[in-house]
């Protein structure tokens, strides 16, 4: 089930204020899993799950559906395709990279001219996206305007492999897996109720988040996320963050949010108890939706489990399936102690 | 067959200059397909296929394109498996973060060059191009499967999805110059059966990106008496000054210049202007930067004209040409043959 779930759901185009096609496909499986399922004001995706017991401690799991891309700011005089970028995207990784256009999913690809016509001066500064444009092979505006509209939305290219040591390179791994994880953990049976909210909106500011933060009420929130991993060569110890293959990595702290130290601890031994392969997360960079989460509607104690992923924000995203399978075990494992023994504060 | 069927085949093939022996083995086939009297590969590499004359032959007409492609070699192995790399021909840098890849080792593995995500990158970084010795290729391998399987010197080529854009432009990588490739393959067939005193001699020859040695040594053995090469030529782009750039979709680019031969550059005007194919004059100051460079002076002299085929995004993974323009640069091709062979003996 894993390799077809994160196939599919990654090929959807979901760039975030976009990500109707992402809850639709999240949404069915849901309900075929027998879970109960609604959506807030924001798009936030609410899914219920009944288990055989009421958990002494309720968990609601949260995983964003939105991805980074691209949107459609102008079509110029001869049909190439100008844009902004959603979320944060390295414009680095842009260049020649090929990308799906609209709900068309017209083909397109982010031209650089030939290596012949560049200066050496241009070629070691980095590429700045007003200047990008996306060819779509148009004839002209006109041409160009029949099959795209302004603010219509660009994603990666969708294709997806499988290599190496059980690794996965896809774009929108963030965070189509932590969606799957959750899917997977609730398609199954459970020995506690339990809760998920598919956000929406995460990668410009963890936005439906805060809308979906109410669904935290009562219990403990468990974000499921992927989070940096620059575990190469020439990058300094403090900004590899994770390692790809060292399991899930729990944080102590990032940009938005400082968890309980109490909570993390029980999220450790948890894992250590259940032989589950984990990590810290060593740094405080980045941040998710667990910030919005802790401190929306009178606040809510907050976990984060995440996927190392590297080349984040890239068209070519990369984890490893190892680290997927130990997250779908933690979480199922927090689900049962949290219910089980409860965490009080 | 079809321009774009023959382009599908053609950039399926992986080559980097030095290494075309798999674009040689298709190469040999379809020529061997469409009633080459002989096929056969040389020292070099280059593939040769000639095409008897109903008649006695009384004039070889040579046509060349190359058959290799731009693309990376294995340099080395990190102690995390990561393989370090360099170019092999002319290859802007910024096009490769995020880029995916296929490395020639044991078997074909797969891997994506490395890059780092925004949310660990300072605002300075932003401003300069990666430099290419900071990236590393990530075949998700460790370091002892990745000594086991890929050595130093392997291949790499890059990994793109190939399609059709709007219009039949065709994007993918090697276009340069499969293009080449596919538009001798359409004028040899349209050949077939009409000649009466002319042979042709076609050479996919090897190694242009790096040398141009291939065509240098296939054009001498082939014994020709004239050669037309077909390479390609850069087509505009939003970002390219109109003076260097050609019109895509504006027809073959005939190319005028000192080291080709006047009279044959005039002949193909006359005949493009008789036969209302919509062609451009490329004019050149010196060098041609193609095979017909060395062709000329290959052995006692070639007499050499080009033609090109406008390309975007040269030298990229994905490159783009109108299927148009390569099946105009087929027929003048091969109506130019046939005008040498009305001339008679």
């Amino acid at each position: 089930m894993t390799v077809e779930l994160i196939e599919t759901l990654c090929r959807i185009p979901g760039v975030t204020g976009d990500e109707a096609a992402v809850a639709a496909e999240i949404e069915c499986r849901m309900s075929t899993a027998g879970c109960e399922t609604s959506y807030d004001k924001m798009g936030n995706l609410i899914v219920k799950k009944k288990g055989k017991m009421r958990p002494k401690t309720p968990v609601t799991l949260y995983a964003h559906m939105d991805e980074v891309g691209l949107i459609i700011s102008k079509i110029d005089k001869d049909g190439f395709l100008r844009f902004k970028t959603v979320g944060g995207i390295d414009p680095r990784v842009l260049l020649s990279k090929t990308v799906f256009v609209g709900e068309k999913r017209v083909r397109g690809v982010i031209g650089v001219k030939a290596v012949h016509l560049q200066t050496k001066e241009a070629r070691e500064k980095a590429p700045e996206t007003d200047k990008m444009y996306i060819d779509i092979g148009a004839r002209d505006e006109e041409d160009a305007k029949n099959h795209v509209r302004l603010g219509d939305f660009a994603s990666f290219d969708d294709d997806i492999v499988y290599f190496g040591q059980r690794r996965v390179c896809a774009k929108a791994l963030d965070d189509r897996a932590g969606c799957a994880a959750i899917i997977e953990t609730l398609s199954g049976e459970l020995l506690y109720d339990a809760k998920a909210v598919f956000t929406v909106g995460e990668e410009i500011g963890t936005r439906g988040a805060r809308v979906g933060a109410a669904e935290a009420d009562g219990g403990v929130a468990v974000i499921i996320e992927t989070t940096t991993c620059a575990d190469f060569d020439g990058v300094p110890e403090n900004k590899k963050v994770t390692r790809l293959g060292e399991g899930p990595a729990i944080s102590f702290i990032d940009n938005s949010t400082f968890y309980d130290p109490a909570l993390v601890r029980f999220a450790l031994s948890c894992a250590t108890e259940n032989d589950i392969t984990h990590q810290v997360k060593k740094s405080g960079a980045g941040g998710n939706d667990a910030g919005a989460v802790s401190q929306g509607f009178g606040g809510h104690k907050v976990l984060s489990v995440s996927m190392p992923c590297r080349y984040l924000h890239s068209p070519s995203s990369v984890i490893s399936l190892d680290d997927y399978d130990n997250t779908k075990r933690l979480i199922a494992a927090l689900i049962i102690k949290l219910g089980e023994q409860g965490y009080e504060y | 067959m079809k321009t774009d069927e023959l382009l599908k085949i053609l950039c399926s093939a992986d080559g980097i200059s030095g290494f075309e022996d798999d674009t040689a083995a298709l190469a040999s086939e379809l020529l061997r397909d469409a009633g080459a009297d002989s096929v056969y590969t040389d020292a070099l590499g280059s593939v040769h296929a000639v095409f008897e004359p109903q008649g006695e032959p009384v004039r070889t007409v040579l046509l060349d394109a190359h058959m290799d492609e731009v693309g990376l070699m294995v340099s080395g192995i990190c102690d995390n498996g990561m393989l370090k790399f360099v170019s092999i021909g002319g290859i802007d840098a910024r096009v490769l973060p995020a880029m995916r890849v296929k490395i020639h080792g044991r078997r074909d593995y797969f891997g994506v060059i490395t890059n780092l995500p925004p949310h660990i990158t300072s605002s300075a970084d932003y401003k300069k191009a990666v430099p290419p010795d900071e990236m590393f290729i990530d075949a998700g391998l460790s370091h002892d499967e990745a000594c086991e399987n890929i050595a130093v010197g392997d291949a790499v080529s890059f990994f793109t999805p190939a399609g059709m854009l709007l219009n039949e432009r065709y994007l993918s990588k090697a276009l340069d110059d499969r293009s080449g490739m596919a538009a001798i393959m359409y004028a040899s067939e349209r050949l077939r059966g009409k000649l009466g005193s002319t042979r042709v001699h076609v050479l996919f020859s090897t190694q242009e990106e790096f040398s141009l040695s291939g065509a240098s040594a296939g054009a001498y053995a082939s014994g020709a008496d004239m050669c037309v090469c077909v390479d390609v030529g850069h087509a505009k782009t939003p970002d390219s000054k109109s003076d260097d750039t050609f019109e895509l979709a504006g027809g073959p680019m005939i190319g005028v210049a000192p080291s080709l031969k006047k009279s044959m550059s005039d002949e193909l005007r006359a005949l493009a202007e008789t036969l209302g194919i919509e062609h451009q004059i490329e004019v050149m100051g010196g060098s041609s930067g193609t095979n017909a460079w060395s062709i000329a002076i290959a052995g006692r002299g070639i007499p050499c004209a080009l033609i090109s085929i406008p390309l975007r995004y040269m030298h990229t993974g994905a490159e783009a040409a109108a299927v148009s323009d390569i099946t105009a640069v087929g027929e003048l091709l091969s109506e130019y043959v046939m005008s040498k062979d009305k001339e008679g003996s």
